[in-house]
């Protein structure tokens, strides 16, 4: 029988010694739980740097005459360019001074712009990365029940769209987060209010391009040229989706989401196989109606908006509410209607 | 002899009753979506405040933003709500409780000594494009029923006879702090020889006593929620009937030789009538027929007051529960015989704990309905626990206390009417121990409410009021 109670007593506090309230909240983690905890976690760690190491020993064993191989031969080639470009510049000097200035300033303004292209398409790409660990900590976070888990997340947040212009949408929102939600409900808040403006934009770009896509091939009279179409309309939608969800686009940028992308509608789960085929019943019942290149039509319609809805995905750092499932038949619908017409 | 008398004879008042009832809906129902929401809790949970306060959010749901979880509305689809109290026989006072809540000071509405009903008539703008199609606009018609809690008592009467609900209540009453209480009606149950004519003088003096008794047992101090028959506690229409002198038998004689005209008899002939003209009536016309339901617990309440307070709170949830059919609906069955496919048990007055204890309210809460909620998920009925406040009274505040920073509340006292900041303890997760229900590790004050405005309602006014009305109501929509 311990005096000392384990909870904390009921105490009446003298209005005036109020704090308000900020959203953060401390809480302190009960005694007995850290030693365990830290155990574990100890023990863990050990187990990983081990199969670290190995892995990466392994791993460098395997690419060790790659990475010779790319190192050198990379070395090679600049040294070629490099000394190239210096024997052009130089004979051009020789010809002619103007000549020679002309070609310094192209080789210049080629290697500035390159740089900078580098470097946009890399921040792209790092904000790719950032958006992914955003989305996994937010879904981790969406079942919460907790109280004061979400704040890390939410300045990471803030920081994240710094200097955007979804930033005014999000910080209205976060001001309008409710002292009573849990960690759960903020995320479910957040995501539903700060991108609303974003995501009604990006269906409405997903659904141009779909059926842009979708006439383009029910029109086209070469099958093999259908395949460039789509690939054409697809990039383009790829890159006005990362635009508006204020993602740089680079051409790195552009090629790893559509990686993703392709990766995902690959890997899809039944569900949207089931979906997928139940649109493609539907499309092949109206295909028999109107004509073979309409249901052909539909098909790279209904492909383009998968891709699409994928991309908003993976741009989105918070996880959406409304099933892809529901947004997906939504936008079904809408291309049958408008193919059809 | 008319034809529908003859009909009468020949199936049965009752089930006559029934099938014209049914009709009636079917032809109703089938133009338009319905949807009746049962409003279940015990006196004093919060069931009026409930409902004046979804009814008032959902009445400027197309005007303010204060339902930013409950998708319809923050979607902006809500064309309009309207009314429709006028077309009811016994219109739901909302007027007058929405003007108590908004006048200067704000107090709580008057608690309900008779039956009411909401119907709204919600038009919005289905999600669905494929709908939209057929139709640019859909209506749902929202039906809601507001009775006294202490009437919900007499359901599980249903299931009993006179002679198991006397034995029902006999091991109620050796339990403590009944016994005690009781000790005297006890005792001058226990010199009446039950197989003796009738003596009406002396049953009156009794059930006079025993309707004392249970006004004892659910006032402030003791507040126990077993208290049954309901209408002798708070009768409504039926004061001073005879139906209502009634009262169990402790100590019933051996059934074998009740004589005609006994007092046992006539106890029994009370009972029955009791539960045939006035439970059963009850329950046919207003409790058969629901689609959905949310059970209000005051879980605070059984925590200020012990353990004694929490079984019977426990048990009187477990028996009501019982009496309402659950099962899975599609639309078919919804048109004909309407059950309740999905159950929101709903700790309210979560604005009197501090917003990080809400998770652990939702814990307690199971702890108090976990036998009913068994019952209900093996039929399949898809149920949530969650900590709501109809009405926030309280703003959440911090204070530096012994160099810890604790969060707290800020509210004005229900009873001295001045503003108080409190810590109120924190909400055990577990039943807690024989000790800590007698120190005084809770202290859960009532608040006054906060003025609820007519007109610009915000989400500050209401904790997780349109998450409730969501999981209710979300996929009608």
């Amino acid at each position: 029988m311990s005096d000392q109670p384990e909870w904390k007593e009921p105490v009446l506090i003298d209005p005036a010694n109020l704090q308000k309230q900020p959203d953060t909240e401390s809480e302190s983690p009960k005694a007995q739980e850290i030693p365990l905890h830290s155990i574990s976690v100890v023990t863990e760690d050990n187990d990983d740097a081990q199969d670290k190491n190995q892995q990466s020993n392994t791993h460098k064993k395997r690419s060790h005459w790659t990475t010779l191989f790319t190192v050198s031969i990379t070395l090679l080639l600049s040294a070629g360019v490099i000394g190239e470009v210096y024997r052009l510049i130089n004979w051009g000097f020789i010809t002619h001074p103007a000549l020679g200035i002309a070609f310094s300033t192209l080789t210049g303004i080629t290697f500035i712009s390159g740089l900078l292209w580098v470097w946009q398409s890399f921040k792209g790409l790092r904000q790719l990365k950032q958006t992914e660990a955003l989305h996994f900590e937010a879904e981790a976070l969406r079942d919460q029940k907790t109280h004061g888990q979400a704040v890390p997340l939410l300045k990471k947040l803030d920081s994240y769209y710094e200097n955007t212009p979804i930033n005014q949408s999000f910080k209205e929102a976060l001001r309008q987060v409710d002292s009573a939600y849990n960690d759960g409900e903020i995320i479910r808040y957040i995501s539903q209010h700060a991108l609303k403006e974003q995501d009604e934009a990006a269906r409405r770009c997903v659904h141009r391009y779909s059926v842009q896509s979708g006439i383009m091939v029910a029109l086209s009279p070469y099958a093999t040229f259908d395949m460039w179409l789509v690939g054409w309309r697809n990039l383009k939608m790829l890159r006005e989706v990362t635009d508006i969800y204020g993602i740089s686009t680079g051409a790195t940028t552009q090629w790893s989401l559509l990686k993703k992308v392709l990766h995902n509608i690959a890997f899809a789960g039944l569900s949207e196989m089931t979906i997928h085929a139940s649109s493609h019943i539907l499309g092949n019942s109206i295909t028999t109606s109107i004509s073979a290149r309409a249901g052909q039509g539909i098909g790279a319609g209904l492909f383009t908006a998968r891709s699409g809805l994928q991309a908003i995905k993976i741009c989105r750092p918070l996880p959406q509410e409304q099933s892809e499932q529901l947004q997906l038949s939504s936008v079904t619908q809408s291309i049958l209607r408008d193919i059809k017409n | 002899m008319g034809l529908g008398s003859k009909l009468k004879n020949l199936i049965g008042e009752e089930l006559l009753d029934d099938i014209q009832h049914q009709l009636k809906e079917v032809a109703t129902q089938g133009l338009d979506r319905h949807l009746k929401i049962a409003v279940t809790g015990l006196s004093r949970s919060g069931k009026t405040v409930f409902i004046t306060s979804l009814v008032h959010h959902l009445l400027e749901a197309n005007q303010s933003r204060s339902l930013p979880f409950f998708e319809v509305a923050s979607d902006q689809r809500i064309i309009s709500v309207k009314n429709l109290n006028s077309s009811s026989d016994a219109p739901f006072p909302l007027q007058q409780s929405i003007q108590s809540l908004g006048q200067e000071p704000p107090s709580w509405p008057e608690s309900t000594t008779g039956l009411s009903e909401v119907k709204l008539a919600i038009k919005y703008k289905p999600a669905s494009r494929l709908k939209r199609l057929v139709n640019d606009t859909a209506t749902l018609y929202l039906d809601i029923i507001d009775y006294p809690g202490e009437w919900l008592l007499d359901l599980p009467l249903l299931h009993l006879n006179f002679e198991q609900w006397c034995n029902k209540q006999q091991q109620l009453f050796t339990l403590e702090p009944r016994a005690t209480l009781a000790k005297n009606w006890i005792a001058a149950q226990n010199t009446v020889d039950w197989c003796s004519p009738a003596d009406e003088q002396l049953l009156s003096v009794l059930s006079e006593e025993y309707t004392k008794l249970l006004h004892l047992l659910r006032n402030d101090e003791n507040a126990l929620s077993m208290i049954q028959p309901g209408r002798c506690v708070l009768p409504g229409e039926l004061a001073s009937s005879p139906l209502l002198q009634l009262f169990p038998i402790l100590q019933p004689p051996s059934l074998s030789s009740i004589p005609e005209g006994s007092m046992y008899q006539l106890l029994q002939q009370r009972y029955d009538a009791y539960r045939e003209k006035i439970v059963k009536r009850f329950y046919r016309e207003h409790f058969s027929r629901f689609d959905r339901q949310v059970v209000l617990v005051d879980c605070l309440k059984a925590l200020n007051h012990g353990k004694p307070c929490f079984d019977d709170m426990k048990l009187a949830l477990t028996d009501i529960l019982q009496s309402f059919n659950y099962g899975p609906s599609g639309f078919l069955r919804r048109l004909f015989s309407p059950r309740i496919d999905k159950v929101l048990f709903a700790s309210s007055k979560a604005d009197h704990v501090t917003a990080n204890q809400h998770h652990n309210l939702d814990k307690f809460l199971e702890l108090i309905i976990q036998d009913a909620q068994r019952d209900i998920r093996f039929e399949g009925i898809d149920t949530r626990c969650m900590a709501l406040a109809s009405i926030r009274s309280t703003e959440s505040a911090e204070a530096v206390l012994d160099g810890q920073t604790i969060s707290c509340l800020k509210g004005i006292n229900k009873t001295t009417n001045e503003t108080m900041a409190l810590f109120p303890g924190e909400v055990p997760t577990e039943l807690p121990t024989e000790q800590d229900w007698n120190s005084s590790r809770f202290r859960f004050l009532d608040f006054a409410p906060k003025k609820l405005p007519q007109t610009d309602l915000k989400p500050a006014h209401h904790i997780r009021l349109d998450q409730a009305l969501e999981y209710l109501t979300g996929d009608i929509f």
